[in-house]
């Protein structure tokens, strides 16, 4: 049976009970959806897009869906994969689907978010719009396979002028099992008119590790995570994102965002675990004076893949977009970034500016950078950098010579590379428990634990 | 020489010159102050033809011509300069190669010979010594890397070597230290003249001290709100602009 | 929006430079059957005399062309949309009739081809007596004449045509030809390699520095005979060596397909400087017509301290498709790529190079300007790759785009690959137009706004153009401001 025919198998057999089956539009969707997958396939590094990743490790065989009944998670389980210092509305989804009982309330001030499958099965005709209809892109493959599969995940929406206080987490937490499963999840946000909000979107493993560790469950899964945003005139959206799943897992994801006239999309996306992670960004500045600042860090050691690709279309003039990656990578990990800006012919006064910068550790570490411009207007400033390189020999010199071991000295270099990128990017607290992190992934603690 | 009247000018559909009445005779020099925001850098831009600038009333006659039909070249032949406040860089291009290039375009359009490099050399060298610049810096790209004084002094350079009847002098002063400011200020006095007229729009008295008006105008609120002799610029000095905020209110 | 709409408006109106070196010589040839077989290969490599190991090479090109190339259609990677060419359309070789045998002097040279070059202001004599320049020039798909060979021959620099390489100097040719450019390498250099007709052969041997520069002179004639040169430059130990590459071509309403192949080898210690000007005919203002110029061009570092360095100025073809690289095999080797390509009407241009690292302490630096104006579309492509052994590899890369006009694209796709960590890789690109600040400073001091443009241009030009030999520079810039006639605005 070929690869492609397990798929269709799995979906066959899960179709009549995915949320919304009922619904003729949707059921209508999830099946043309399936048939693009079908007819593309899983991408290979023949489409110009996944030249440097590489997904045959995804194996033989669909995966089956992640069971829905868990046991054994309370709040006080959680405890370690909340924020401290924060207060926020929490939405827990286990396995990819909501769990009520470990979630707060939905509503949080002005804004209300539900399950998806609890939407999905009342059939609402606005969610239609939301979705979109099916791509028959290959690029856009492993989304297709989403909107076929797509089990649950949060519907958002910011009222307009609301400006909510607490921030919005949605934590997905993967309970891995002996045998490798998959789970689909699907977000969907409107930020109204006018509103402001910062939502936080962690991806972990239950296992051996907390939010804190970090993910060490040995377990293999695949998650399979779309987000798409739009945001209405002058609203703007905090987007924290963290991928700390466990070490054989394959994360892929993709973020797509609408944004209107003088609206403000800010995105921070860490990658911290997985054995091969993928996360998609596609942003269109369609409105007049839109602006997106997406940043990045990714930190890559053992034989991990961390692959960033982003897309910024301007179609509108007097847009401004600015990207920032950073990157650190030890033993054989490999990191990949593609970034692409296009410029359209009418987006006049466009400022657009990217930046790529990888810190390599190791003899074998490799990264593959590839920042792209495609500028049709000419009143506009673009401007794209990338860099690699290991750490400044001279910086490290100056330290060594004021007696800070050479050990420590690369530390510091490492994290001051790091830091820098993220207290500027993020909220204090996501900012701090980031830093956390990065000391412990520095102190060679093995991926996803902390020192003592 | 210059007669302007009743001049109004929008900018980006805002009104900022309200109807400017100014008559500089030939010769002069004249000093036009005003606070920040009063239209001075608009007054310039307009008499050198910047684009953006709309004319919605008035006239400006230069030499007896109507000024403001002329484009930006048309207004350069014709001797009118303009000593920006802030030069731009123009990577790649070495200030003399500017300098000579435009140098020749004028004298081109003016039916007269163009110079050649040895020529021009001699030219443009007995002026960097008035101005005491640094032989190497004309050499370089066009302004790139520049200090702000020596952006200015290389503004200075270029009005000695074009010869303008008309110079507008956008800011000269500012963000020059006095040494740089004496040496400028020098300059400029050595290029004072009976067919050379001058314009320089100043917010502080300092450069004043050194380069003596004629006259000197208060522009405030988009109109020339008063006129006197070089005290005023000393009143101003001491009162600051307040009481003519009010009047131009 | 430019200082002043009337002046900008007056100087669209000025007929865009009409291509000056557009006209055809009526020369009898003697032609290969239309169309591309074996025989057709057999027929050109007959033609030249060519021994049997060089005509079973180009057998082996040719099978792989039918084989793989063909079939699977040119290449859809890059950024540049032409109609489907017919590759048995086209006339695979063309001589003129009365070069039968070779010409021994210039006294053997058809007088009507040497009036030919006068037209083109390159009168060999001339030259020859006061530049200094030995010209190598190349009709169509014969070499016509060649000067100072004798002088170069004192030395024991080898400068002359391909076919006579293959025959005077086998041994050279077998040892170097496509070992920097596979005959499989791509689908154009596969071409290139069954049905090239002739081109530039340079042998520099050790310890000699070339003391003129070489240059060689092109032109397509007779319709539909693309024209597919080949060129072999050989540095050997400690030697030096500057080639220059200049070419124009008559206006002609079908389109050419210019594939030439250029293989660069330099030993230890060995520098070569490649520096090309191209004038194809661009296709008119309607973008019909042009030359198609997919050129495969490769450098190997192949000893230690070596050093290849490529200077380009393009601003014809109706498209450029042009990568020239640089393998950088031999320890402390050092690759530059230095280019300005101006894309203007429909021009279309997808260039630039690779560096490829191998070697330890190798160094490359990129350097590229772009200028799109019209509806040109301007795309830079460029890998920089960093294999595992390259340590304390280096490479800077400078992309720069200039768009003159809201209706072209400048478009910049960098690869950077790195598997070493000890190296040290800095890209930077910048995109925009010329800033009004600009343009009104220049007019401001009197300048035409055309001018103006022309002055600023060269100046972003500034540090690829200083780089060519001088009295290329000059050529260059006088082609630059033909170029952008008419794109102000």
């Amino acid at each position: 049976m070929s690869v492609l025919d397990t798929y269709a198998e799995e979906f066959a057999s899960a179709a009549p009970s995915l949320p919304g089956a009922e619904v003729d539009w949707l059921d209508a969707h999830r099946r043309a959806s399936f048939q693009a997958f079908l007819d593309n396939g899983v991408p290979t590094p023949r489409l110009e897009s996944w030249k440097y990743t590489n997904l045959r490790g995804l194996g033989e065989a669909a995966l089956p869906l992640a069971p829905r009944d868990i046991d054994g998670i309370d709040r006080g389980t959680l405890a370690p994969f909340v924020l401290d210092g924060i207060d926020c509305q929490v939405l827990v989804f286990v396995n990819g689907r909501l769990r009520a009982d470990l979630s707060d309330d939905g509503q949080v001030s002005d804004a209300f978010a539900v399950s998806l499958a609890a939407a999905l099965r009342t059939g609402h005709p606005d969610l239609r719009a939301m979705i979109g209809p099916a791509s028959a892109a290959p690029e856009d493959a492993l989304r297709s396979l989403n909107s076929a599969f797509m089990m649950d995940g949060a519907v958002i929406r910011v009222a307009p002028d609301s400006r909510p206080s607490r921030p919005l987490h949605l934590l997905f937490l993967t309970v891995p099992q002996d045998t490798a499963t998959a789970s689909y999840a699907r977000n969907l946000i409107i930020a109204g008119r006018g509103s402001a909000m910062t939502i936080i979107e962690t991806h972990a493993a239950l296992g051996h590790g907390s939010l804190a560790e970090g993910s060490a469950g040995e377990g293999s899964y695949w998650t399979n995570a779309t987000t798409r945003i739009v945001l209405e005139s002058g609203a703007q959206l905090r987007h924290h994102r963290l991928q700390d799943d466990s070490l054989a897992a394959y994360h892929l994801a993709a973020t797509s965002v609408d944004i209107a006239a003088d609206a403000h999309y800010e995105s921070f996306a860490a990658a911290l675990g997985a054995k091969l992670s993928r996360h998609e960004i596609d942003a269109c500045l369609s409105g007049e004076g839109a602006r997106c600042d997406l940043r990045g860090i990714y930190l890559g050691r053992d034989k991990q893949h961390l692959d960033n690709t982003t897309q910024i279309v301007h179609s509108a003039p007097g847009g401004y977009s600015r990207q920032v990656y950073r990157g650190v990578l030890d033993d054989h990990a490999h990191a990949v970034f593609q970034g692409k800006v296009v410029v359209a012919q009418d987006a006049q006064r466009t400022n657009a500016h990217q930046l790529n910068q990888n810190l390599l550790l190791s003899e074998s570490a490799e990264v593959n950078s590839k920042p792209e411009l495609e500028i049709n207007a000419d009143d506009v400033k673009c401007s794209h950098g990338a860099t690699t390189g290991a750490l400044d020999e001279e910086a490290l010199f100056y330290l060594r010579s004021r007696c800070i071991g050479h050990r420590e000295a690369s530390h510091m270099l490492t994290e001051a590379f790091v830091v820098e990128l993220v207290a500027d990017a993020t909220i204090p607290a996501f900012g701090g428990w980031l830093r956390g992190r990065l000391a412990a992934w520095l102190a060679g603690a093995p991926p996803g634990r902390s020192i003592p | 020489m210059l007669e302007i009247k009743n001049l109004h000018v929008s900018v980006g559909g805002t009104p900022i010159l309200n109807g400017v009445d100014l008559v500089v005779p030939e010769g002069e020099v004249h000093a036009i102050m005003g606070p920040n925001g009063s239209g001075k850098s608009t007054l310039s831009y307009t008499l050198a033809g910047r684009e953006d600038y709309e004319v919605t009333a008035g006239e400006a006659v230069y030499k007896g011509q109507n000024l403001l039909a002329m484009n930006v070249e048309e207004r350069a032949r014709e001797g009118v300069f303009l000593a920006f406040q802030y030069p731009v860089e123009i990577p790649g291009v070495s200030g003399m190669y500017f300098l000579k290039a435009a140098l020749n375009a004028q004298r081109k359009q003016r039916g007269e010979s163009e110079v050649d490099a040895i020529e021009f050399l001699k030219i443009a060298r007995r002026n960097i010594k008035i101005l005491e610049m640094d032989d190497e810096l004309v050499r370089r790209s066009l302004n790139v890397g520049f200090s702000g004084g020596e952006k200015k002094r290389n503004e200075i350079l270029q009005m000695a070597v074009l010869e303008p009847r008309l110079a507008i002098l956008d800011e000269t002063d500012s963000g020059l230290d006095i040494d740089a400011l004496k040496i400028v200020a020098n300059g400029v006095n050595g290029l004072r003249g009976p067919d050379r007229t001058m314009l320089l729009i100043t917010h502080y008295q300092r450069l004043l001290s050194y380069i003596v008006p004629d006259c000197v105008h208060v522009l405030s609120g988009g109109r020339i709100v008063a006129s006197g002799d070089k005290d005023l610029a000393l009143t101003l000095e001491r009162e600051g602009y307040a009481a003519y905020e009010a009047a131009a209110a | 929006m430019a200082a002043n709409i009337d002046s900008i408006d007056a100087a669209r109106e000025l007929t865009r430079g009409e291509y000056k070196y557009g006209f055809v010589t009526e020369v009898e040839e003697d032609r290969a059957p239309k169309g591309l077989d074996e025989n057709v290969v057999r027929f050109i490599s007959a033609k030249k005399g060519e021994p049997e190991w060089m005509l079973e090479w180009r057998l082996r090109a040719f099978r792989a062309w039918r084989e793989r190339f063909l079939p699977a259609g040119d290449p859809t990677w890059a950024n540049v949309r032409y109609p489907k060419i017919d590759y048995q359309d086209s006339y695979y070789y063309a001589a003129p009739k009365s070069q039968e045998d070779r010409p021994q002097s210039l006294d053997d040279v058809d007088p009507e081809l040497l009036a030919m070059y006068d037209k083109l202001g390159i009168p060999l004599q001339e030259r020859a007596a006061l530049a200094g320049v030995a010209v190598d020039a190349v009709f169509d798909s014969v070499s016509v004449a060649t000067t100072y060979k004798g002088a170069l021959a004192e030395k024991g620099i080898i400068f002359c045509a391909m076919s006579e390489a293959v025959r005077e100097h086998p041994e050279l040719v077998r040892k170097y030809l496509g070992t920097v450019v596979p005959y499989a390498d791509n689908a154009f250099a596969t071409l290139n390699s069954a049905v090239f007709s002739d081109g530039t052969f340079v042998y520099v041997p050790p310890g000699v520095r070339c003391p003129m520069e070489l240059s060689t002179y092109f032109r397509i004639n007779a319709e539909n005979t693309g024209q597919f040169e080949r060129t072999l430059l050989i540095a050997d130990k400690g030697s030096y060596v500057s080639y220059l590459e200049g070419c124009t071509a008559p206006m002609r309403d079908e389109n050419q397909l210019h594939a030439a192949v250029v293989e660069l080898v330099a030993l230890d210690d060995a520098e070569i400087k490649y520096s090309t000007v191209q004038n194809w005919y661009p296709g008119d203002k309607n973008g019909k017509g042009g030359i198609y110029n997919f050129v495969t061009k490769r450098g190997t570092c192949r000893g230690r301290n070596s050093k290849i360095s490529w200077t380009q100025v393009e601003t014809g073809s109706a498209i450029t498709w042009k990568y020239p690289s640089c393998i950088l095999q031999g320890d402390n080797s050092v690759g530059e790529f230095y280019s300005v390509a101006v894309t203007n009407n429909h021009q279309q241009a997808d260039t630039g190079t690779k560096m490829i690292h191998i070697g330890a302490n190798t160094r490359s630096t990129i350097v590229s300007k772009s200028i799109s104006a019209g509806y040109g579309q301007n795309t830079y492509r460029g890998l920089v790759r960093i294999q595992p052994k390259a340590r304390n590899a280096r490479n800077h890369t400078q992309c720069d785009g200039l768009l003159l006009g809201d209706r072209c694209g400048a478009h910049t796709v960098p690869y950077i690959e790195v598997k070493n960590s000890a190296a040290r890789v800095e890209h930077e690109a910048t995109t925009s137009k010329i800033s009004d600040d600009q343009l009104f400073y220049c007019m401001q001091r009197g300048l035409s706004a055309e001018d103006a443009v022309n002055l600023i241009v060269n100046g972003f030009c500034k540090v690829v153009l200083k780089e060519l030999p001088m009295e290329f520079a000059v050529e260059a810039q006088k082609l630059l401001e033909v170029s952008l006639e008419g794109s102000v605005g």
